[in-house]
């Protein structure tokens, strides 16, 4: 069955959609179709395997798998489903030459509709446009043929109809793959390219990197060598991909596959890395490699000192399957040792955090989300700083620049109001304002990072009741007139609740923080002061009053075991807390502050 | 052995908005079934301790004054028989203003029934129909006259604060009618929103208007101040009383006495073990004893702790010989940075070999409770 396959008879593919607008449906039937797995193997969306995955509805990890149709070999690469991978996703487009892309029957083309197409455009892919979900009542299959039309300049015979749910339509799917996708060119006498689109870490094999053979030919017993990272390994496995990995004798120009390779971290298996022969090396790796570069950073800090070192390892062990994901030891004032991460974005942080907990079962404090900033000295040096605690002496600083993102929304018209206000509101210096059609805008805004890291996405949801889409991309760093606030518990400063903030709002930030610690943080036996302060002017003030009553007086009777458990419970939730001098402070005050409106 | 004695009545005419303890409004045809497997229970735990005597007894609910007559006669007939009890036991009834009457008393009183705890919760009639009450304060006042009428020289009554919209006033009121009646004993209970009940719901949605926690800590002292000029001694957290008249019943919970729980949801402390009977009525109602409860054996370390957080309710606290004498360890050893701390901080306080919670302790006692956990 996997015999020596034809290079003409290879389709490479992806499909890209917006967030649910059905794209591991349509996988699942793709798989069912081809009898790659039976219905009776089939659990709902086959290619999400992590359990957060599937909670989330979105893939995390890109993922690939060989279908066999009518004498030909498709290869599905699925691409991360969030924008803070776009990268990933560039890098599993490269890897094919033709993508399906999927548009909602009822709610249109959106933010990353557009995103993706134009990464698969600037990748030379053959796109087939499908219109999903016609069998949903509310479904306008025409007014997305228009779009399809206006948005790419597809002409109408080109356009498919499908219901993945339904199974309509899958047929002509995989047919238009066959016939319009071209075949991987490639010369497999010539020295080995190959392509790391993803890598996954077995804890009993090591790292298995799934890779796209463009030039060349790789098969076990031969010495690879990453062309950035200069890592050499001998290959001990080649195989393709099913729902498991079937080893094959090689990988030829051409094909999608896998390689196992006794590597040892996935540092050294860099997404969008060249694999060449070490013994005959190609004479330039393939284009578009860019390091992983973290956007976000936050503190992870152990509730309780004593587990830092589990929380070390717990980090490290999802460093392993997770090569975007930075650590290094954070030590500080207020809440001891733990470690700065960078992260890709906001959705990758919350991911590591949960898994953290879920997985590792750590109670653990992350602090506020912080972008890296860039810090011109007077001495004409320039240092980058990922915490506001690091930010250096005022008289020191002639000037900060922060990272600046161009944001594409797209919104009904009708809710267009609202958002303009929320982009100004945010900083946001308007660009474009594009009519999709009579009742779709896209507006294109330039705003800073870190008022995206904020309760950007909720608001924007909220003012335009979940009808907005949005994509961004980082555009370089920009000047801006920022200044640092420190908040004090008690008298005594909390490092880790500083912030950076433009000066025209840190009165106000200021105030609403001071407010809403005094809401999160429980009452004591003692009066708490809380303050915030620019420098040494304190800006804000507030006081939360002390605990003046607990005590149960109601009669359980002879039911001593309720009344254990009611203190058991006020304990634990102390528990969770992390002591600052005397003050016991939850999580949700680190926070407080991406939740000021 | 000798103990306590605890049966639950599950029995309601209809639940308060309230509560979340074991009762069940609208299955009054179960009565006889369940009388039958209290006396099957009274006799399982007869046999197996052998006839226990018995010191105290309380039967409360639910509401137990909804009982015919003939099923309470049969049931204290079923408690003598299976139990030695002893001379001068205190022997309580709980008590709805809305169900007593002339007969039962009579019947509570032959059947050696001696103290009543009446449920008066509020005298305010606008509160009550929010309680979701099934009298109004005349009622209270018709039944508590009825009792001591009746002969009976022990009463109890009981009040909750901080209901959804009560003013401080309104519980000001509510504590003067209740000197008033001139009770041998006072309750008042703080109201706690609990999980699963009427209140929970309505609490979530917004319409309940709560007493903020100062209001509750004002309420508290009043109660505290105006029960005390009255001539009614705190000694315990919630109980008051005039001297001579603190429930012997309740004071053995507290000091980790023996007791034994007969009926749906009720709870045991036998030889250091807690037992709890299931809530659920048709399963009680299988008479399978050994299934229907579930057992915990209090480690040393657990009878510690519930010596202490249950003997600082008391306000006389525990007392450091008996803690010794129980456990072969002393207190001071084993708890010196809690007491030391606690004693810093100003909520408890030692006086002669007892500890105790001071005034403030009083008011923050889950904090110090907390401690020793």
């Amino acid at each position: 069955m996997f015999c020596v396959t034809e290079i003409t008879k290879i389709r490479n593919f992806s499909i890209i959609a917006h967030i649910d607008h059905g794209k591991s449906t349509l996988a699942d039937r793709l798989l069912e179709e081809t009898k790659t797995i039976d219905k009776r193997q089939m659990r709902a969306q086959v290619l999400d395997t992590m359990d957060l995955e599937r909670e989330r509805g979105i893939t995390i990890k890109s993922q690939a798998i060989r279908m066999q149709y009518k004498g030909y070999v498709l290869n599905l690469i699925d691409t991360p489903g969030h924008v803070d991978f776009t990268y990933e996703v560039s890098r599993a487009l490269a890897a094919c030459e033709g993508a399906i892309l999927i548009i909602d029957a009822t709610q249109g083309a959106e933010a990353q509709t557009l995103a993706n197409a134009h990464l698969a455009m600037a990748n030379k892919l053959k796109i087939i446009p499908v219109v999903n979900k016609i069998d949903m009542v509310n479904a306008e299959p025409k007014k997305i043929i228009e779009e399809f039309k206006n948005l790419f300049g597809f002409s109408e015979d080109e356009i498919l109809l499908a219901s993945a749910k339904e199974g309509t339509g899958i047929q002509q799917i995989l047919d238009a793959v066959v016939s319009k996708v071209p075949p991987p060119s490639g010369d497999a006498g010539a020295p080995l390219q190959a392509m790391i689109f993803d890598s996954k870490y077995d804890p009993y094999r090591g790292v298995v990197v799934y890779v796209r053979v463009f030039n060349g030919r790789i098969k076990k017993g031969m010495t690879i060598k990453m062309m950035e990272t200069d890592a050499e390994f001998e290959v001990q496995e080649t195989g393709i991909l099913r729902i498991d990995y079937i080893p094959k004798d090689d990988l030829t120009a051409g094909e999608v596959g896998y390689i196992i390779a006794n590597i040892k971290t996935l540092r050294q298996t860099r997404v969008g890395d060249t694999v060449t022969d070490a013994k005959n090396p190609a004479s330039e790796s393939l284009p578009g490699y860019k390091p992983a570069k973290p956007m976000v950073f936050c503190g992870f800090f152990p509730v309780s000192a004593e587990k830092y070192h589990e929380l070390r390892d717990a980090i490290e062990k999802l460093q392993l399957n997770d090569a975007s994901l930075f650590f290094e030891p954070e030590s500080s004032a207020a809440l001891g040792l733990g470690f700065r991460c960078g992260f890709l974005g906001l959705l990758h942080l919350e991911i590591i955090q949960e898994r953290l907990e879920r997985e590792y079962g750590l109670d653990i404090i992350a602090t506020a989300p912080s972008v890296v900033y860039k810090i011109n000295k007077t001495d004409n040096t320039s240092i980058f700083i990922d915490s506001p605690t690091k930010l250096p002496n005022l008289a020191a600083v002639r000037s900060i620049e922060e990272p600046y993102l161009k944001i594409t929304i797209f919104v009904p018209q009708k809710y267009v109001g609202g958002v303009l206000e929320i982009c100004q509101d945010k900083r946001g210096v308007f660009k474009n304002m594009e009519y999709l059609d009579p009742t779709r805008v896209m507006l294109t805004y330039e705003l800073p990072l870190s008022e995206m890291i904020t309760e950007f996405h909720d608001m924007l949801k909220s003012s335009t009741k979940g009808y907005a889409s949005m994509d961004y991309e980082l555009i370089g760093y920009r000047e801006s007139d920022l200044v640092k606030v420190d908040v004090l518990l008690n008298q005594e400063p909390v490092d880790s609740l500083s912030f950076i903030v433009h000066k025209d709002n840190a009165f106000y930030k200021g105030k609403a923080l001071a407010e809403k610690l005094k809401e999160v943080i429980p009452r004591h036996q003692f009066e708490i002061p809380i303050q915030a302060a620019i420098g040494n002017r304190v800006i804000a003030r507030e006081t939360i009053p002390a605990m003046r009553k607990n005590v149960l007086q109601k009669c359980y009777g002879g039911d001593v075991t309720r009344k254990r458990k009611l203190l058991e419970k006020q304990k634990a939730g102390k528990k969770r807390m992390k002591r600052i001098g005397r003050v016991d402070v939850p999580q949700e005050a680190f926070m407080a502050v991406l939740k000021l409106k | 052995m000798s103990c306590s004695l605890y049966i639950h009545i599950p029995f309601c005419k209809r639940k308060c908005n309230y509560c979340d303890f074991p009762s069940y409004a609208g299955r009054e045809s179960l009565v006889p079934e369940y009388i039958e497997a209290l006396k099957s229970e009274l006799g399982y735990y007869s046999s197996l301790y052998d006839k226990p005597s018995v010191k105290t007894i309380f039967v409360g609910g639910g509401t137990p004054t909804l009982l015919p007559e003939e099923q309470i006669s049969s049931l204290f007939e079923a408690i003598a028989k299976d139990f030695n009890v002893l001379p001068d036991s205190e022997i309580s009834f709980e008590a709805n203003p809305g169900t007593v009457t002339k007969e039962k008393l009579k019947t509570l009183i032959n059947s050696g029934v001696n103290r009543i705890s009446l449920g008066a919760q509020t005298f305010n009639d606008t509160l009550l129909k929010k309680l979701g009450r099934i009298h109004l304060e005349h009622d209270i006042i018709d039944a508590y006259e009825m009792i001591r009428e009746t002969g009976f020289k022990n009463i109890n009554l009981d009040l909750i604060f901080a209901l959804p919209g009560e003013n401080i006033n309104d519980w000001q009121n509510s504590l003067v009618k209740a000197v008033k009646l001139n009770p041998e004993h006072i309750s008042t209970y703080n109201l706690q929103i609990e999980e699963g009940t009427p209140f929970y719901t309505e609490k979530l949605e917004g319409g309940l208007l709560m007493p903020e926690e100062e209001e509750e800590l004002k309420m508290y002292k009043i109660a505290i101040a105006f029960l005390n000029e009255n001539g009614y001694k705190q000694y315990e957290i919630s109980n008051f009383a005039r001297e001579g008249f603190e429930c012997a019943h309740n004071k053995a919970y507290w000091t980790m006495q023996d007791y034994i729980g007969i009926g749906a949801g009720a709870h045991s402390f036998i030889n250091n073990i807690r037992i709890e009977n299931t809530p659920f009525l048709e399963k009680y109602l299988t008479k399978d004893f050994s299934a229907i409860k579930t057992e915990h054996v209090n480690t040393k370390k657990e009878n510690m702790q519930e010596m202490i957080f249950l003997g600082l309710r008391l306000k006389k606290g525990f007392n450091l010989n008996d803690f010794t004498r129980r456990f072969g360890i002393g207190f001071r050893e084993i708890y010196k940075k809690e007491l030391a701390d606690l004693t810093d901080e100003g909520l408890i306080e030692m006086s002669g070999k007892n500890v105790r919670l001071t005034e403030n302790g009083l008011y923050l006692a889950n904090e110090v409770f907390k401690r020793f956990l």
